[in-house]
């Protein structure tokens, strides 16, 4: 019960990150391309979750749900930095970029 | 070969057109890319890792966590200031 559980989760994980990798691929424009850098972080969690369903309790688990926690709180960093630098590099000056941050 | 070393095989044949894309487009296009292929080598060092049973090794997919956030953010910085 436990092998199809993990399994599972891993499965789930290569798939989002499949998916991700053919959104980033496939996709024409820059911005839209960004969506796709997020579901990585939660294939992070996924796998995450497998460890502990595997391990239990240990420190391998802990640094797993680390990194699950750091890809989560890190990509929209990453996303908004990103686009930032796609706007700067279309030639847009700081005002305008902050101005579209404002909305 | 077990679940996870087929999800880390997935996962890394999946980064591949990843790395030729990052070369081909422009440099600040490349940035998705770069992104999404670091975050995929973290997980794939966990889990290979796990799929060799050696979980000392789940620090290398930390590690390659961190730095993908910390080279996404300066190779951000430096395009956006040569753009």
């Amino acid at each position: 019960m436990r092998d199809v559980l993990v399994a599972i989760l891993v499965g789930l994980a290569a798939a989002l990150q499949v998916l991700a990798a053919l959104g980033v691929l496939v996709v024409r424009d820059p911005f839209d391309r960004l969506h796709y850098t997020s579901p990585p972080a939660y294939a992070g969690v996924l796998v995450a979750a497998a460890v502990a369903v595997e391990l239990g309790p240990s420190i391998a688990t802990e640094k797993a749900v680390l990194l699950a926690l750091l890809l989560v709180a890190t990509s929209p960093i990453a996303v908004q930095v990103m686009a930032r630098a796609t706007r700067a590099a279309a030639g847009e000056d700081a005002d305008d970029i902050a101005a579209a941050e404002r909305g | 070969m077990n679940a996870w070393l087929v999800a880390a095989l997935v996962i890394v044949v999946a980064t591949l057109p990843l790395g030729a894309a990052a070369l081909r487009r422009p440099a600040v296009e490349g940035l998705p890319a770069l992104q999404v292929a670091g975050t995929g080598a973290a997980l794939a060092l966990v889990l290979v890792a796990m799929g060799v049973h050696r979980q000392l090794f789940v620090d290398l997919g930390l590690v390659a966590g961190l730095m993908t956030f910390a080279g996404t953010i300066t190779f951000a910085a430096v395009l956006g200031r040569a753009g």
